[in-house]
């Protein structure tokens, strides 16, 4: 077993069609987070909501646990699976690019989307200078190819890296997460509630 | 709002506690090797499919054209290979054949395995063990390289009688023989011929097929 279209259980063909729906699933899962809100978004930058931070270290928790369970069961083969390759010049100075564009617009490319579908105007606004930028990207990408693909270390995993087992680092992850929560929690407590 | 977000963070005292005990349940868990394998009744359904078999005309076919798609892997001994193989074949011993090191050959890029040796023996058994693994696109060429020989190297010429099907595979042979000995020359006897000695072909890498990249 193992993911299903690498595996040849799904077809190819359904590629499109599986991404669309679970598209509208994650947009639908971010809205009701709140993520459609860039007031909240930027809670975590300014520290008076973290809902951001807890969102997505749950959604990584439970997806690297899970991950290990299926393929304890067998259900699932790991080694099929995508790993992003790292790139650790690109990936900092766009780590940096996005960060700005994040706190500046309030919106991730896919929240804009989520905010600009129920009718947000700053998230249409943000998600036309995504196109705009992402146009402008390929246009003078020959100017940085060479330092866009510079400094790959190809699809490497946070644990071979530091030596330790996957399982070993998911605990250690948890128990991290769960004092960002309790931490997070405190500090929400502590300062004023923003109504949005 | 502010009421909702008062019940996520109660949300998470629930959570944060389940999180750790599956996280530890990880932990705690014995480890057990994931061997991908066929289930019994289906491999004996797949023994008994003839599909598996390549002819050697199909073959003779596939390396004249230089299908890119198909890999020719002879699974006997070393010294064999070096002797005489197929043209452009790549040699993985059976004995190699679940080494990881094979593993990663044989499974690079959207290919199609066909095996071989001298008869059908060894090759059979490559597909086996490697059918059993849960491995796809692999085949075996009917008969190996003795049926190599007697039907493209050495064609049997067809009676008179023949009909007129076997009169044209007869020449399609013969025009195969030419491209594999060198042409004008017909060997008589079946002997590894000198003009289709091994030459060490570099296999061109085919990039692996990624799943779509995500992202927030």
């Amino acid at each position: 077993m193992g993911p299903l279209i690498t595996q040849g259980i799904i077809d190819p063909a359904w590629n499109n069609v599986l991404a669309v729906l679970l598209g509208m699933a994650f947009g639908f899962v971010l809205e009701s987070a709140g993520f459609s809100s860039s007031r909240k978004l930027a809670g975590v930058f300014y520290g008076y909501d973290f809902v951001v931070l807890k969102v997505f270290f749950t959604a990584a928790i439970t997806a690297s646990i899970g991950l290990l369970y299926f393929s304890y069961l067998g259900w699932m083969d790991l080694s099929k699976i995508f790993v992003n390759p790292t790139v650790i010049q690109s990936g900092i100075v766009g780590g940096l690019i996005m960060g700005l564009g994040f706190i500046m617009g309030g919106f991730c490319p896919g929240t804009s989307l989520c905010g600009a579908a129920i009718g947000k105007i700053d998230a249409m606004f943000f998600a036309g200078g995504m196109f705009v930028g992402i146009f402008l990207f390929a246009e003078a990408y020959p100017l940085y190819e060479n330092f866009y693909n510079a400094t790959d270390l190809g699809p490497l995993k946070v644990n071979e890296v530091l030596g330790v087992s996957a399982e070993v680092f998911i605990l250690l992850l948890t128990l991290v997460a769960v004092a960002a929560f309790y931490v997070t929690s405190l500090i929400e407590k502590r300062v004023d509630k923003v109504d949005y | 709002m502010t009421i909702k977000a008062y019940n996520m963070n109660k949300g998470f005292y629930y959570l944060a506690p389940v999180m750790l005990i599956l996280a530890l349940g990880l932990l705690v868990l014995p480890g057990r090797k994931n061997l991908h394998e066929s289930r019994p009744q289906q491999l004996l359904a797949e023994v008994n499919d003839q599909t598996r078999f390549l002819t050697t005309d199909q073959v003779a076919r596939a390396i004249i054209n230089k299908d890119p798609y198909f890999v020719f892997v002879d699974v006997r001994k070393p010294a064999d290979f070096q002797q005489f193989s197929l043209e452009g074949a790549i040699n993985i011993p059976l004995a190699d054949i679940l080494n990881p090191g094979s593993q990663a050959e044989l499974e690079r890029g959207d290919r199609r395995l066909v095996f071989f040796c001298n008869g059908d023996i060894l090759s059979e058994q490559a597909w086996l063990l490697l059918r059993r693994k849960g491995m796809k696109n692999i085949f075996v060429m009917k008969g190996g390289l003795n049926h190599w020989f007697s039907t493209i190297i050495n064609p049997p010429k067809p009676g008179s009688t023949a009909s007129a099907a076997e009169h044209s595979q007869y020449q399609t042979r013969m025009a195969a023989s030419q491209f594999f000995t060198g042409a004008g020359t017909v060997p008589a006897a079946v002997s590894a011929p000198e003009t289709a000695a091994k030459k060490e072909v570099k296999l061109q890498s085919v990039p692996k097929k990624n799943s779509a990249e995500g992202g927030c």
